[in-house]
């Protein structure tokens, strides 16, 4: 440990002078172009270099601002380095008091935090005084109890029974006593502290400037159940938890192989939460894996509580209504992404693991689709995209036919209409956006309800919204339907709904001003922005846009699986090639020779 | 030290907002600028020409007579009540107050004029989109169609599909019939219209057609006649007869055989019934399909006559004697007669069109196209070389069948 900081100190030292000379030669700088603006100025005519002199001051003293400003930021940034460089270099000290007393002021009197003092050793005289930190509720207690506290009071009195034996150092306390399989020698306060954070244990004694990280962690966790988010019907019924450790496990026990690399960071300066990048070694673009790694490494953030903290750091385009991440709760979905060569990332304290990159087409696939039979999962999905459509361009389509061309509208139908707008006191649009606003209030408010008050909530709505608006005249019966539609619609699009519901209002708008060709110039607006968009540098439209003929087989159409013969081409995956091609059993193509060989 | 550190935090903030605020002032200027560009580029079209559908009075049928003043016109427009018409049964009885349609009459010189005039006795705009039907009266056909077909074609919000008919009496009376099945008379009559099918007895014709054969010059474009009858105090639309035209103008008429002559010259009829009869008694023929072709050929001495080939399938409908139908010689009996029928029911037409001096079946046109220079001599007194011109009829029958029964119904059975 210890050539490392000296290291880090090196570099600093470096930087320190690197920045002394940056400061100076600007310094420098900044006295040349003054004396060069004079010397200008005095050349020019009496009035102007007056008015020159102004401004170049000014200009100067601006720059002299920022420049400043500028320093001020850097000598901020070394300060706050060189501080917890020092902090953490701060090695223990062999007085146990005084490590404690260290330990309990950077904890501030935390009541969490256990200090369990006690000794052990041959006799009074030659007994070790020791402790154990760790945090009330982090750790697995029987397992503080058995398998240190107790080997360490009991065990060393028999370890000592031999007159030849002693414990002299840490080390020895960790190779001979401690029946714990993670444990691990620190130095310092930093390290010993992070070691309590993360729910191990650390045990200092007396007279050793060493302490033992032991691996003691056990708090409480949920329980792997079934994701709410995502139902499976045939498909496997495991969700992600909220603990980083499980989830990496649950997804191991999908993929056996050591080619799944797992990378830990640490991302959060105040929140240290754990964040690790999952990747099939051999598929995926190892330039994806760096880039992913490097983004997550910019990120300069406080605290990163769940994916979406992430996900808007390293996002290509954060401006975009539509996701360009894609995150599930399924173990299986996450998988099947990685083994595609995307890049999975897990973050501590969140039940949803992200896979980069994310292409359009992922809005409309779910993880059942591979399971169910192919024809089922096409018409599902071209039912989706039809849900897509409807659902983004209803609303607007509606205002667009009842207030610019009516021609279109059916003559019957145009009757219906006409009947149900007659004492309706707005106009088509304010009616549609009044439905929509409680649309979705009635949406944002069952989500955020109680179960129980929820339900009272959707009958409400349903009441005031179906029946009593449309009895009392306030909107129209077809607005009313109109609604329900789009709402119905855009709850069977698995992912971009939010997306949706935004540009439908954008889309509502363009139609209240210009009918069908506002519609057209917002489906174009829409169009050009998607196939502008990128995920970790795939382009978000393929495989339409730009045009792959080999990956339309799990675009639209969900072909069978062994028809899947290569990965996706956008992923870039190392590996192109998925399997070969074989058609399944067919008595006349030898695929069942075992079968007939069987007597 | 905490105070300390308090301060200078705050100062770098404020720095730091400071130069950030620098930095993107430029950039949060051009979006500003770009985006109230977009806004006011959308305020400049400001719903044009956007309508609600409440502010509108759809318009399904209209009528055209003549004014009561001299060059006047008379326009009625149906205009559908939506409220009426959404709930409820339809209305019982004669009753006004329960109509589904207000019929909104004006005066004025031209039709456009009409139609702005009506603004000023009506808060809605009348609204021609939905149009379906354009009756003028036999009266003012007779004086002058050409205003009002001017405006129904030009105008961009009136279609082209909608049915031309002509009315015997007042037209505006046939949007006043009594109707029991539809709600409006309107779409009564142009269900009547689509209807015509099946007994080819009616010319239908759309304005789109009509407007063809006028801007022809040769042919005299014909329209389907509509008349009011009684019964039980209650006044019905039907259909009955063709009128001919002739530069503009409504010179005569056909009846409804004539019309069928006329439409199996067009190749227009396609299904009906035809009585045919026979030394027994009648036996009704069903016409299942039919197909005519006319071509124009040139005779050796240079003249030019007309050549109509009727292919026609027919099956028996019904059989009013007591013969089998279904016998080989009473086949071939049947299909004689039912030539006969047709080839009389063409050459009444001929001789009506003749009488009338009107090319209803388009010969000119048929001339023109395959002969245009022996036409351009044609041309000049085409009325005298039409009451001349030579029509070979050849009609070809079949009958495929005598329904699902072989011998007739008749008591102890056929022999």
């Amino acid at each position: 440990m210890a050539p490392v900081f000296a290291v880090q100190k090196g570099k600093n030292a470096e930087k320190a002078v690197l920045f002394q000379d940056a400061y100076s030669t600007a310094e420098h700088k900044i006295q040349l172009t003054y004396s060069q603006l004079i010397s200008v100025s005095q050349n020019r005519s009496h009035i102007q270099s007056r008015e020159n002199e102004r401004l170049a001051k000014m200009r100067f003293i601006l720059k002299l601002i920022r420049l400043l400003h500028k320093q001020h930021k850097q000598s901020r940034k070394t300060d706050e380095h060189s501080q917890s460089n020092e902090e953490s270099t701060q090695a223990l000290s062999q007085n146990l008091k005084k490590n404690l007393d260290t330990v309990k002021t950077r904890f501030g009197d935390s009541s969490d935090l256990i200090i369990r003092e006690f000794s052990f050793g041959r006799d009074k005289e030659r007994e070790i005084k020791a402790a154990l930190i760790f945090l009330d509720g982090m750790i697995n207690l029987s397992m503080i109890n058995d398998n240190i506290i107790k080997p360490l009071m009991h065990g060393s009195q028999l370890f000592l029974a031999e007159e030849t034996a002693d414990i002299s150092s840490m080390d020895e306390i960790r190779d001979t006593l401690l029946a714990v399989g993670e444990v691990k020698t620190v130095y310092t306060y930093n390290e010993m502290i992070e070691a309590c954070l993360s729910g191990n244990a650390v045990l200092i004694a007396e007279g050793f400037c060493k302490a033992l990280d032991i691996g003691a962690k056990g708090w409480e966790k949920r329980a792997v159940t079934e994701p709410t988010s995502e139902t499976a019907i045939r498909g496997p019924r495991e969700g992600f938890t909220e603990n980083l450790r499980t989830n990496t496990s649950l997804i191991r026990r999908k993929i056996k192989n050591p080619a799944l690399k797992i990378r830990a960071t640490v991302i959060g300066k105040r929140t240290h939460t754990q964040v690790n990048i999952l990747y099939m070694g051999g598929i995926a673009d190892p330039d994806l894996v760096s880039e992913v790694e490097r983004r997550l490494k910019k990120i300069d953030t406080d605290a990163v509580l769940a994916t979406g903290y992430l996900e808007e750091y390293i996002e290509d385009s954060p401006s975009t209504a539509f996701p360009t991440i894609w995150c599930s709760e399924k173990p299986d979905a996450i998988a099947g992404k990685l083994l595609e060569g995307r890049v999975a990332i897990v973050v501590d304290g969140s039940p949803f693991v992200m896979s980069v990159p994310m292409l359009f087409v992922e809005n409309f696939q779910t993880a059942e689709d591979y399971i169910t039979r192919s024809h089922y999962a096409t018409m599902v999905r071209i039912l989706r995209l039809i849900a897509f459509i409807i659902s983004l361009f209803t609303p607007a389509l509606y205002i667009a036919l009842t207030t610019y061309h009516q021609e279109l509208i059916p003559t019957t139908l145009l009757f219906t209409m006409a009947a149900s707008s007659e004492g309706v006191p707005f106009p088509a649009a304010v009616e549609m956006g009044i439905m929509m606003l409680v649309f979705e209030i009635l949406r944002e408010a069952g989500i955020r309800m109680p179960r129980a008050v929820g339900q009272t909530i959707s009958i409400v709505g349903a009441l005031v919204m179906g029946e009593a608006a449309v009895q009392a005249g306030i909107v129209g019966a077809p607005v009313v339907i109109i609604i329900a539609i789009t709402a119905v619609s855009s709850f069977a699009i698995p992912f971009a709904s939010d997306a949706i519901s935004l540009l439908r209002w954008f889309l509502l708008i363009m139609a209240t001003t210009m009918g069908s060709f506002g519609i057209t110039i917002g489906a174009f607006i829409i169009l050009v922005h998607l196939t502008s968009l990128r995920s970790f540098g795939a382009h978000y439209l393929a495989p339409l846009a730009p045009f792959q003929k080999a990956d339309l087989k799990d675009t639209v159409v969900r072909a069978p699986l062994w028809a899947m013969r290569t990965r996706p081409q956008e992923i870039s995956p190392q590996d192109l090639k998925r399997q070969n091609f074989k058609i399944p059993y067919h008595p006349s193509a030898g695929g069942g020779s075992n079968r007939s060989e069987e007597p | 030290m905490t105070k300390q550190a308090a301060k200078t935090g705050r100062k770098t903030f404020l720095s730091l907002s400071a130069s950030l605020f620098h930095k993107c002032r430029r950039r949060a200027r051009r979006a500003a600028a770009f985006l109230l560009c977009a806004l006011l580029v959308l305020c400049l079209c400001s719903c044009w020409s956007q309508r609600e559908l409440n502010s509108l009075a759809i318009v399904l049928g209209t009528a055209l007579d003549v004014g009561n003043q001299p060059d006047t016109l008379k326009l009625t427009a149906q205009v559908v009540k939506a409220a009426d018409i959404g709930s409820g049964p339809a209305p019982q009885g004669g009753g006004a107050e329960n109509k589904a349609y207000v019929n909104i009459s004006h005066t004025d010189k031209s039709v456009l004029s009409v139609v702005r005039g009506v603004t000023h006795m009506q808060n809605r705009r009348l609204y021609f989109s939905h149009n379906e039907v354009l009756i003028f009266s036999s009266d003012l056909a007779k004086l002058d169609m050409a205003e009002g077909l001017d405006a129904f074609t030009r105008d961009y919000e009136a279609r082209m599909n909608i049915y031309i008919l002509i009315s015997k009496g007042k037209a505006s009376e046939i949007l006043e019939e009594d109707v029991e099945l539809e709600k409006l008379p309107a779409l009564h009559i142009s269900g009547m219209m689509e209807n015509q099918k099946a007994n080819s007895e009616t010319a239908v014709v759309t304005l789109r057609d009509f407007t063809i054969a006028t801007l022809s010059g040769s042919t005299a474009p014909v329209a389907p006649m509509v008349e009011l009858y009684e019964s039980e105090r209650k006044k019905y639309a039907q259909l009955n007869g063709t009128a001919v035209f002739k530069q503009g103008k409504m010179i005569g008429e056909l009846d409804k055989t004539q019309t069928r002559g006329l439409l199996w010259v067009t190749n227009k009829a396609k299904s009906g019934v035809m009585t045919v009869d026979t030394q027994w008694g009648q036996v009704i023929l069903e016409i299942l399909h039919s197909n005519s072709s006319l071509k124009p050929v040139k005779t050796e001495d240079g003249t030019i006559r007309m050549e109509l080939t009727v292919n026609e399938d027919g099956a028996v409908e019904s059989n009013e004697t007591n013969e089998n139908m279904s016998s080989l010689e009473n086949v071939e009996m049947l299909k004689e007669r039912m030539k006969e029928t047709i080839r009389l029911e063409i050459e009444d037409t001929l001789e009506q069109a003749r009488t009338l001096s009107a090319d209803i079946f388009g010969f000119g046109e048929a001339i023109r196209r395959k002969y245009p220079k022996e036409w351009e001599k044609m041309k000049e007194n085409w009325d005298m070389i039409f009451s001349e011109i030579e029509l070979d009829i050849q009609v070809n029958v079949e009958l495929h069948s005598t329904g699902i029964l072989v011998k007739p119904v008749i008591p102890g059975g056929a022999k």
